[in-house]
């Protein structure tokens, strides 16, 4: 009885140092197979207890029982602690430069003149305006005389043209859409923005492009006033430029419009108090704008007695200018891919 | 239009100082670009008369000068100005003064002689004009005057950027005009009483219009003129306008031309044949050497001014050198004529000669103050002692012009500008605007004020109402929509396609619309090659944009091009734009067409991958992403373009319609545009595309069984193309395939010559239930059968 209690002290303090020590999860098998194995040290105890009396049975066999118990918890909790260090030392391996370059997703880029493009877009669209296309290539009828420029009328010196021959040339601006819409459409009513690429005879430099871009509004209906279009211009550039812009009307000339208006927008740059961008009056000038002209009016085909209407007009290449700080319109066709990558 | 504020002021009386007046009237229509700063303010400049003149000892272009200063001395003052002579009364800068050409005046030793200041002229006093000389003021203005108190050029000069439609606001009566209505100032009215001698006029010369393009003309006669220079009052004016100073004579026009917006010609008289003065059109060919020395042949859309022998002016727009005034002319006669604007346009534009006479006529002046604005010349001929004006004037008035009529009423102007303006603030803003008004009730009858060419309609007078209201006291109102804003399907799919080469990686670009031989030369095509069947502009700006492009290739090849050449080796670039096509005579055709173009690396070589270059199954993996996002099945036909290497090129056909071509870029064409990487293109037409595409989308139900794959490598004759393998496969309609995939393709080794190895990955499934190995063994051994009967193709 002495000797078991003695080989079980024994046998508690060599396994449990045993496990303490023990460096991997190998070895950790090894001790519990020499101890609590079929042919272990614990069975070799229980063995022993046939010599025993009957008393004395069950309580080594409850210590014998307890013993088993205590080496299994060790080897369990050994076992976490080694397989938490191996991992632990298979993640320090794996230590990357976290701030090494990513590998290259490429994007392609928009240009920055879609880009004016799809929000201009977007934002008339969800006031009820749809886009109208036309030709680049017009007619003389369309480009100056339905718009009220009959060849003799001044205005049309300021839009130098490209004439293919008398009667064909490239649209100097995107009006002549509002004539082909207004035809299409007469008598019902218009609601449309109409962009596009035009075109005029001058020489290329920093801020003159023989072909550059517009976006023009046209709204044809009934009783259609002068306010509405101020009510219309209000609410577009408060969207496109910001809830705390204002604008200004001054009044304008345009052959196709009667009442005319310039419209500028509080400096996009500085907000009103003056900077370069604004020639330090606080104002850019960002569109044109009147209600319709009844000759214009008669020539889409509407009765002027019933039907008004206004139009605006807006140069895409100047917004995206003073949008961007870009100093060079020729920047937007030469298309270096430094300065495209710049927008999105 | 440049406004000089002194001169205003002194026909309006108006208060407020030019930054107001010029914000005040840029709300109200007269756009002010900019206001000019004229004078250099308070400076030691002086009033000095020449007492002595000398040679400079050690110096052969100066002259040593003493000149007396009034309070401020005898001073010695040495200048190079040649002419200066004894007893002339010149101004002078004295020391410490900043003259506006920057130059500060010291006393200082020029080659060991002292000078104590500097003779200027309009240019150093701060007139934005160059001039010769020096002054040679009035004899009786005390030395030691200051400058500013002999002439106002200390100002302020207001420009307008008139708009076209304004042609009565050139000139200070114009303007004044609107000053009166927008501030309610007076308008002085100018004086036109003069004295004259006792010959008629109309005794001594005779006017006939035989042209339909002259409205009205008056002449009138100064005889015994003594040409000299007009007063420094009068020339500082025209120089603030912008206009040079040359005599008495030419001053006086060019004056009452900016005080009444009519111009005036002088001729010398006796030049004129028979005294008579003829305006006719010219005939063909007609010759006539105008006032800068230039043979010009007139057509008979001219109009000319002649007498019964040779024709003198082209009307209106500029003067013949035989009649001109010079030092010798004795005797003037005065012109001042209403030409037709058209008229007047047609020719001035076809020769290209613009003058201050031409600009105001084709804008329309103020047919009925004709006669009015030359009596204001001659009083000026009389009041500045020029010569003898003589009694009467000549007016022949064939076309007089009726005054414009508009009835509208007050409701309907309010209700135009969608603003309540009231009944009498509307009729006071016409009234003020020089209208003749009649109000009955709500009833309005106008009439239209002569100088006003461009009021015709109840819109335009709608217009003023709100212009001298304010534009920005009109309250806002809306107009809301009653539709939704949509895209049409073509707009959409447009935007889908710019949006699915967004996602490919493709950069968007933007290239000219133009394109010419230069560049197809460049590209080394062809005479004939389609790419120059293009519509031609009849005056390009240059050759290099001589006509239209029918493709986006070209200027695809010059971006790739510019960007290589600016140090962008590596490119995945994308344009969506117009083309347009040559229609026998018809109006052109225009189509939208898309083009990509990749050159150089898809990936540099970094720390996560080698190097890899763009190659033909980029392009052809862009291409054929295209049409599967369009759901459309393509074919790919043999393609000779002379742009592409010739074996790397295909068009693409769906349903025998042609949408485009691909391919890589001739390494020859490369070469040409100085790039040195591989470039490959595809070209497509995307109104064809949208004609194929199909939008409808419908789901297809995704199988839950696993499926089967078996891999199968026949040996082909090299001319069976691996489109053709798979079609054949297709067709052969075995419901259990799902998918077939090319996973090898070699040439070589034990392979007999001429053929090749295809290796495929068939992948079998079955929506219903789990395949059997013998249905797939069956259907491989079917496809095989086909393949063998097709294309002679033996398993490998
Ligand atoms: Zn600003």
């Amino acid at each position: 009885m002495e000797n078991i209690n003695e080989k079980i002290i024994k046998i508690q303090k060599d396994a449990l140092n045993e496990i303490k020590s023990s460096k991997d999860s190998k070895n950790l098998e090894d001790i519990r197979i020499n101890y609590l194995g079929k042919k272990g040290e614990l069975t070799s105890l229980l063995k022993m207890l046939g010599s025993l009396t009957k008393e004395e049975r069950p309580v080594i066999g409850g210590r014998v029982n307890k013993l088993r118990e205590e080496i299994e918890d060790a080897l369990n909790s050994a076992l976490i602690r080694l397989k938490k260090a191996e991992t632990d030392k298979k993640f320090e391996s794996e230590k990357v430069d976290l701030t090494l370059m990513g590998r290259i997703h490429k994007y392609g880029h928009r240009h920055p003149l879609q880009a004016i493009f799809d929000e201009v877009e977007e934002i008339f669209l969800g006031m009820g305006f749809s886009i109208a296309e036309g030709p680049e290539i017009e007619s003389e009828y369309y480009n100056f005389e339905a718009l009220n420029m009959p060849a003799s009328h001044p205005a049309r010196d300021s839009q130098d043209t490209l004439y293919f021959n008398k009667e064909l040339l490239l649209r100097t601006h995107t009006s002549p859409v509002q004539i082909r819409t207004m035809e299409k459409m007469a008598p019902g009513p218009v609601r449309v923005i109409c962009p596009g690429r035009v075109f005029r005879r001058d020489t290329i430099d920093a801020t003159h492009s023989p072909q550059f871009h517009q976006i023009e509004g046209l709204v044809v209906d009934k009783d259609v006033k002068f306010s509405d279009l101020i009510g219309a211009l209000e609410v577009f550039i408060k969207k496109m430029f910001g809830e705390d812009r204002k604008i200004r009307l001054r009044p304008g000339f345009f052959p196709f419009t009667e009442p005319s208006a310039e419209v500028d927008v509080s400096c996009i740059i500085c907000g009103g108090t003056g900077c370069p961008a604004c020639k330090h009056n606080g104002w850019l000038e960002i569109l044109g704008s009147g209600t319709v002209h009844p000759n214009v009016l008669k020539a889409g085909g509407y009765d002027t007695e019933i039907f008004t209407g206004y139009a605006f007009g807006m140069g895409v290449e100047r917004i995206a200018m003073l949008k961007y700080g870009i100093p060079d319109i020729r920047l937007f066709f030469e298309n270096d891919i430094r300065f495209l990558h710049q927008f999105r | 239009m440049k406004v000089s504020y002194e001169w205003l002021k002194e026909i309006t009386g108006i208060k407020e100082d030019a930054r107001i007046i010029a914000d005040t009237i840029t709300m109200h229509g007269l756009e002010v670009e900019k206001i000019e700063n004229y004078g250099i303010g308070k400076a030691d400049i002086v009033t000095v008369q020449i007492k002595e003149v000398k040679r400079h000892p050690d110096a052969d272009n100066l002259l040593i000068t003493k000149a007396d200063a009034g309070r401020f001395g005898l001073l010695q003052i040495i200048t190079n100005v040649k002419n200066i002579k004894e007893g002339q009364k010149v101004l002078a800068a004295l020391d410490g003064t900043k003259l506006a050409t920057g130059l500060q005046i010291k006393k200082t030793k020029l080659k060991g002689v002292e000078s104590e200041g500097m003779y200027v002229g309009w240019e150093e006093i701060g007139a934005q004009y160059k001039s010769e000389g020096l002054f040679n003021l009035e004899k009786d203005i005390s030395n030691g005057t200051n400058y500013s108190e002999i002439l106002p050029v200390n100002d302020s000069v207001i420009n307008i950027e008139l708009t076209a439609n304004r042609g009565d606001c050139l000139s200070m009566l114009g303007v004044s005009r609107e000053i009166r209505t927008i501030f309610n100032t007076e308008l002085k009215e100018f004086e036109t009483d003069y004295k004259t001698n006792d010959k008629n006029t109309l005794d001594l010369f005779k006017v006939e219009i035989k042209s339909e393009n002259c409205f009205r003309y008056c002449g009138g006669i100064i005889l015994d003129v003594e040409i000299k220079p007009s007063p420094y009052w009068m020339q500082l004016r025209l120089i603030k306008a912008g206009v040079r100073p040359i005599s008495n004579v030419v001053d006086i026009t060019n004056y009452v031309m900016l005080e009444c917006n009519q111009p005036l010609h002088a001729f010398d008289m006796d030049k004129i044949n028979k005294s008579t003065i003829i305006v006719r059109d010219a005939s063909i060919k007609e010759k006539l050497t105008t006032l800068d020395d230039i043979e010009r042949t007139l057509d008979s859309d001219d109009m000319v001014i002649a007498d019964p022998v040779i024709p003198h002016c082209m009307a209106g727009v500029m003067g013949g050198q035989i009649s001109e005034v010079s030092d010798s002319t004795k005797n003037v006669f005065l012109e001042a004529a209403y030409f037709k604007p058209e008229t007047i346009r047609k020719t001035s534009k076809k020769t290209g000669l613009r003058s201050e006479s031409s600009y105001r006529f084709e804008r329309g002046i103020d047919i009925e103050r004709v006669d009015w604005s030359l009596k204001r010349a001659l009083f000026w001929f009389d009041k500045l002692k020029v010569g003898k004006v003589c009694k009467g004037i000549i007016d022949v008035y064939p076309r007089k012009k009726e005054k414009i009529q508009i009835n509208t009423t007050t409701d309907w102007i309010i209700n135009k500008l969608g603003t309540e303006v009231k009944d009498d603030e509307i009729v006071n803003i016409i009234k003020r605007l020089g209208f003749e008004v009649n109000k009955d009730k709500n009833n309005l009858s106008i009439k239209v004020p002569s100088w006003r060419n461009d009021i015709e309609i109840k819109e335009d007078i709608a217009e003023e109402v709100a212009r001298i209201h304010g534009y920005n006291n009109i309250k806002v109102t809306y107009f809301p929509s009653i539709g939704a804003g949509i895209r049409s399907p073509f707009q959409k799919f447009e935007k889908d396609l710019r949006n699915l080469l967004y996602r490919l990686g493709c950069d968007e670009v933007m290239n000219f619309s133009f394109y010419g031989k230069s560049l197809f030369n460049k590209m080394l095509l062809t005479e004939d090659h389609k790419f120059r069947n293009t519509i031609n502009l009849e005056e390009p700006l240059t050759d290099e944009w001589a006509g239209m492009r029918n493709s986006l290739i070209p200027g695809m090849i010059k971006t790739a091009s510019f960007n290589y050449t600016h140090q962008n080796k590596n490119l995945n670039i994308f344009e969506i734009g117009n083309v347009s096509f040559d229609n026998k005579g018809k109006f052109p055709l225009e189509e939208k067409k898309l083009a990509v173009l990749l050159a150089g690396n898809k990936y540099d070589k970094d720390h996560t991958s080698a190097e890899i270059k763009y190659d033909y199954f980029d392009i052809k993996g862009i291409t054929d992403a295209i049409c599967n996002y369009c759901k459309i099945n393509p074919e790919f036909k043999s393609s000779n373009e002379v742009f592409y290497h010739p074996y790397q090129q295909s068009k693409i056909f769906t349903e025998n319609i042609e949408l485009g071509s691909f391919g890589k870029i001739h390494p020859g064409v490369c070469e040409s545009f100085d790039i040195q990487v591989d470039c490959y293109l595809i070209e497509l037409s995307i109104n064809k595309l949208f004609d194929c595409y199909n939008s409808a989308i419908r789901y297809s139900e995704i199988p839950v069984f696993p499926s089967s794959k078996r891999d199968i490598a026949i040996v082909i004759d090299e001319n069976v193309y691996s489109d053709m393998i798979i079609n054949a496969i297709n067709e052969s309609n075995i419901k259990i395939l799902q998918d077939i995939k090319v996973f090898d393709v070699f040439k070589g080794g034990n392979i007999e010559q001429g053929k090749y190895s295809l290796a495929l990955s068939l992948i079998f499934n079955k929506i219903t239930a789990t395949l059997i190995d013998s249905e797939v063994d069956d259907a491989v051994k079917k496809i095989l059968n086909n393949l063998e009967k097709k294309f002679n193709a033996k398993i490998r």
